[in-house]
């Protein structure tokens, strides 16, 4: 097991608040000593930020990437076009082991096709996959009310075996950082029957029954997904996009409502305060930007893609997630795991 | 006020002055806190912690030139023996060491001179100042200080009052607002009469160990130079050609045996020192590549190959237009308001993180993932 600390490396283009509330984050995480920090962007703007700040440049370094920072703020366009030119730098420092991880709060679909060419593949692993954590209802024996969805990237995933190495990636990430002993796997689909769904899901359900070592409880519903049945849920990349924006979009309006609730009348916001511990903690599990980052499983170093609303709160979880999954030796183990299914699938 | 000559057998006139605080600059200790006082007490002076990088700093400009080292610490008289046991541990000769007889002062029911740094400080840098003009020695100083008393504050005022562009009535004035009783302040005034007009004080470097932001120090418009650590300091010397090659190695190979620093802090303090302006573009460039990769520094990956990327991106590090060198007087009643806040507000808010349960995981933010 890796104990040192590790060095995140930071793309500080991408988020709404960005660089702010990553310069803050970071600086608080490189104080607190969770990790060595890494800030890639407008080497200017970031030691702006800086100077008012108690950093320690021991352990919070800058990088400059040729892109100034957008002046316009809320530009996501050419924070786009400045995460393009930054994340390649980013990478490099990975590559070269100046870094262990990377956070970035860039669009995934950008982080996907720039670690594709930047960084190196897991050795044996034919897909990259992006995962994403979703509440569900309270199980026995977890601390906390999440499954890990994957993948949800927004590309069609074409064959059964790829949605079975999903689901080795999830498991082994599951037991690696989640410390799930044998993470229960299964698959979204449209029934709970062996052969419901289209065929690359049928192969898949096949495959995972029989591959040892896997915990598989079989298919599940969309209506189940929160239920908790399962610690990872596999999916087609394009199905668990839509699911994972529906269940953010979900929260969004229930936090409207309160708040549309709380404006209109005077019973209905004594009501929200008698219930306002209970509306605590559900927002507290649901609020998707507070959990930090979601890891890109698949490539030999790791990426992980936080939310573009990420606030400093999300942005300091990134990067405690990035240390556990360093101390865990997550990469290591990952790499353990799909050896280990590259030579089962050739045994086949 | 005590202040005794450790040893001090100069012929022919220094270089330079080294004038230091202890606490906090050179050591780690704390002498605010009664806990602090004990345990500095009791340590021998081989446990003594420094602060990284201070030890090989002084000791290396020490041997380089024929300098001077006077100390003045907020520290209680009794620790006299144990400090000068250090510095002799340390192969320095402390050429004046003044300490503050808070024994005297409570004997003297001066209660407020026990809090008041100013008044005690300044007098204490005059009388060391009048010393050295004694005996000949009145050149050029490089003052050490840091950022959790009023250091700043009092090393730009001794400057200011030297050069004679503080008035003597304003003097007195500022002297009052920081606590000094009227025979100190006479006694400060009269001091200043005795002393030679001139411009002694060439740096003043505050060291960043109260999690001060740099920006904190923007208020000295220039005059103070803050540093993060001693690689930056012996940087900012060897720009200005005050200290060479061997001082830069020295602190680094400290910093990487003693503290485990390793090449990734080495770098990040040069390419930090590089942005602030603290140091020329080649002079950062020559410690990356020619210095740091021949010493220790090369067993914490400070290899070659680590050298070349660093080196490779100094150029994009932007190094700011060094502060103007402009010296008008400051607002120093203004800036004895804001250092006192400062210190109020950082005192209270530990206070309040250590006794309220929760409170400090709040501040660290929720932590939430999978």
């Amino acid at each position: 097991m890796l104990t040192l600390k590790p060095t995140v490396v930071f793309d500080t283009y991408g988020g709404s608040e960005a660089p702010a509330a990553i310069v803050r984050a970071a600086v608080r995480m490189a104080r607190q000593g969770v990790a060595n920090l890494v800030l890639v962007g407008d080497v200017a703007a970031l030691q702006d930020q800086l100077g008012i700040l108690p950093y320690d440049p021991m352990t919070l370094r800058l990088v400059a990437a040729p892109a100034s920072f957008p002046r316009k703020p809320g530009d996501t366009l050419a924070q786009a076009e400045a995460a393009r030119v930054a994340l390649p730098v980013a990478m490099e420092l990975l590559r070269e082991g100046e870094a262990d991880v990377l956070i970035t709060a860039s669009p995934p679909d950008l982080v996907r096709e720039l670690a594709r060419m930047h960084l190196r593949p897991l050795a044996g692993a034919r897909v990259l996959a992006t995962a994403a954590v979703i509440p569900t209802m309270p199980r026995q024996g977890q601390d906390e009310p999440l499954a890990l969805l994957l993948d949800v990237s927004g590309q069609r995933t074409v064959t059964g075996a790829d949605l079975v190495e999903f689901a080795v990636l999830g498991a082994q990430y599951a037991q690696t950082v989640t410390k799930v002993a044998t993470p229960k796997v299964a698959l979204l689909s449209t029934g709970q029957g062996a052969g419901d769904g289209p065929p690359e899901v049928v192969f898949a359900h096949q495959r995972l029954k029989t591959l040892p070592g896997m915990q598989f409880v079989g298919n599940v519903r969309a209506t189940d997904l929160s239920r908790g049945f399962a610690d990872v849920i596999v999916t087609d990349g394009l199905v668990g996009h839509t699911v994972h924006g529906l269940l953010e979009g979900l929260t969004e309006m229930t936090v409207e409502a309160a708040r549309y609730a709380w404006k209109t009348k005077v019973t209905w916001r004594f009501g929200l305060r008698l219930l306002s511990q209970g509306v605590g903690m559900l927002r507290k599990v649901s609020e998707f930007t507070s959990y930090g980052g979601a890891p890109l499983l698949g490539m030999d170093q790791l990426v992980l893609v936080a939310s573009p609303d990420s606030k400093e709160p999300a942005f300091a979880n990134a990067i405690k997630l990035a240390a556990r999954c360093h101390a865990a030796d997550l990469q290591g183990q990952l790499r353990q795991a799909v050896a280990v299914h590259a030579a089962s699938s050739e045994a086949r | 006020m005590s202040d005794i000559a450790a040893d001090s057998s100069g012929i022919t006139p220094p270089d330079v002055v080294y004038r230091w605080d202890l606490d906090k600059t050179y050591l780690h200790t704390d002498f605010s806190t009664v806990r602090g006082l004990i345990q500095a007490a009791v340590e021998s002076a081989q446990r003594r912690r420094t602060i990284p990088g201070m030890r090989a700093l002084l000791s290396a400009l020490w041997h380089g030139h024929d300098a001077r080292v006077v100390v003045v610490s907020g520290s209680p008289t009794f620790l006299r023996r144990k400090i000068l046991a250090l510095f002799q541990l340390h192969g320095i000769r402390c050429d004046r060491l003044v300490l503050k007889d808070f024994g005297a002062a409570v004997a003297k029911g001066r209660f407020r001179s026990i809090t008041a740094q100013v008044p005690y400080k300044l007098r204490a840098h005059l009388d060391t100042r009048l010393w050295l003009a004694a005996r000949h020695e009145d050149v050029g100083e490089i003052c050490f200080g840091d950022d959790a008393e009023v250091d700043a504050l009092v090393y730009c005022l001794y400057a200011d009052v030297c050069a004679r562009r503080v008035e003597p009535a304003r003097l007195a004035r500022i002297l009052d607002l920081s606590g000094a009783y009227p025979d100190e302040i006479a006694s400060i005034l009269e001091r200043v009469g005795q002393l030679a007009q001139g411009d002694p004080v060439r740096r003043i470097f505050i060291h960043l160990e109260g999690n001060s932001p740099p920006a904190r120090f923007g208020a000295y418009r220039g005059r103070v130079t803050a540093t993060f650590n001693a690689l930056q300091i012996a940087l900012h010397l060897a720009t200005e050609h005050l200290a060479d090659d061997r001082v830069l190695t020295e602190v680094a190979e400290e910093l990487v045996r003693d503290h485990r620093v390793s090449a990734e802090g080495l770098a990040g303090s040069i390419e930090d020192a590089l942005r602030r302006g603290l140091c020329t573009r080649e002079l950062a460039s020559h410690a990356v590549v020619d210095l740091l990769p021949r010493t220790i520094a090369y067993d914490s990956g400070f290899t070659p190959n680590f050298a070349g990327r660093v080196a490779g991106r100094l150029g994009q590090q932007l190094p700011e237009t060094p502060a103007a060198q402009a010296l008008p007087p400051l607002p120093y009643e203004t800036l004895f308001a804001a250092e006192q806040a400062f210190t109020k507000a950082r005192k209270l808010a530990l206070q309040t993180a250590g006794k309220i349960p929760g409170l400090a995981d709040f501040l660290g933010g929720r932590d939430h993932d999978l």
